[in-house]
């Protein structure tokens, strides 16, 4: 795997893709300085880039979960769903085939009915 | 043998200093003012009775101490700035010693992520060396559509501060780091608006059981990209007055 380090910028390049300089402060003097990333820190902050969609998935089935647990009442035995409300509750779980983000599903989630 | 030297000038003979010998004083009556003191240093005990006004900067050096001995103002350490998306990550350094026992870390952290994420944070040891194991606790939010959610870390590989930041914005957060031996604890508070335009806050505990000696703190952007809006201040603490160590006691 190709890694490089642009002298001036402190920026690294690995397999193609870079990584910023990280930023120290001297909490006595108040100096800061730019230190490029190694090489196994820019594999590590890789992995974290690509697992990051899988993360945002994850928040939006916390999210919507959340939601339907609010509604985990009405399934109660001696309460009959109305049809408005199974599709309400089937309508957050199938959320995720639609959006794979809280920002994407943002303004798009089912309206829950009284 | 007394007597009344009425005079508007004093001036030395022989040089520049007037003195008065060790075992006199001067005495100004009570009620008598003195237009310009222009005193370099004070020494012994001066007890200013009534109203002090500072009118240029009061630099003080030593402990403010109470009537008991003990400091009971935070002392400023450092300050963490980050003006604009430069970088993923960054480091307070040398933050810590064993002067204080208590730091408050307060500031406002903010990022850049496709939807919502987080700031992970770390603790260093020795030379700056990251400390990404061995973190144990749990943060809640609650927002205003009272979708909570949780993060948890048992052997965690980092402390979040701010769940669902949206990358728009930037949490504030105020949290308190406890320097007990072997039982390194922050105790803090977030405010957070997240990408699902949900405004709330987060409390969260978090601790560390490291053997190594804490010196600073890093920032790390949760998904990978750069960071933005870092502005974090660090005070110190005073446990107990001259402390030389860290809190001690049983740590589980």
């Amino acid at each position: 795997m190709a890694y490089s380090v642009n002298k001036d910028t402190k920026v690294a390049t690995y397999n193609g893709d870079t990584y910023p300089p990280t930023q120290k402060t001297d909490a006595k003097t108040g100096n800061t300085t730019l230190v490029a990333k190694s090489e196994a820190e820019c594999v590590e902050v890789k992995k974290i880039r690509d697992n990051y969609p899988n993360e945002c998935l994850n928040r939006l089935r916390e999210k919507r979960n959340s939601l339907i647990a609010q509604t985990d009442w009405w399934a109660l035995g001696d309460i009959t769903m109305t049809d408005a409300q199974k599709n309400y509750r089937q309508a957050l779980r199938d959320i995720t085939k639609t959006y794979k983000t809280i920002e994407e599903a943002d303004g798009n989630w089912p309206t829950k009915p009284k | 043998m007394t007597g009344i030297v009425k005079t508007d000038q004093l001036q030395g003979a022989q040089s520049t200093t007037i003195t008065i010998p060790t075992g006199n004083k001067i005495s100004i009556t009570d009620s008598a003012t003195i237009g310009t003191l222009n005193a370099t240093t004070m020494r012994g005990v001066t007890t200013f009775a009534d109203s002090a006004v500072f009118s240029g900067a009061a630099n003080i050096t030593g402990l403010l101490a109470s009537t008991v001995g003990q400091n009971f103002a935070p002392e400023f350490i450092g300050n963490l700035y980050l003006a604009g998306n430069t970088t993923d990550a960054c480091e307070l350094n040398g933050c810590f010693t064993n002067t204080h026992q208590v730091y408050r870390l307060i500031g406002e952290v903010g990022a850049s992520w496709a939807g919502e994420s987080y700031t992970k944070f770390f603790f260093l040891s020795g030379t700056d060396t990251k400390l990404a194991s061995g973190y144990y606790g749990r943060g809640r939010t609650y927002d205003d559509a009272s979708a909570s959610t949780d993060t948890t870390q048992a052997d965690g590989g980092f402390a979040n501060i701010n769940m669902n930041q949206a990358s728009t914005g930037s949490s504030i957060v105020d949290m308190y780091f406890y320097r007990k031996q072997h039982a390194y604890q922050l105790l803090g508070t977030a405010a957070y608006h997240d990408q699902g335009s949900d405004r709330g806050y987060q409390h969260f505990g978090w601790k560390n059981n490291s053997a190594l000696a804490l010196t600073g703190f890093r920032l790390e952007n949760g998904a990978g990209n750069n960071m933005s809006a870092i502005n974090f201040s660090v005070y110190g603490y005073r446990l107990r007055q001259n402390a030389t160590g860290e809190m001690l006691g049983a740590y589980q």
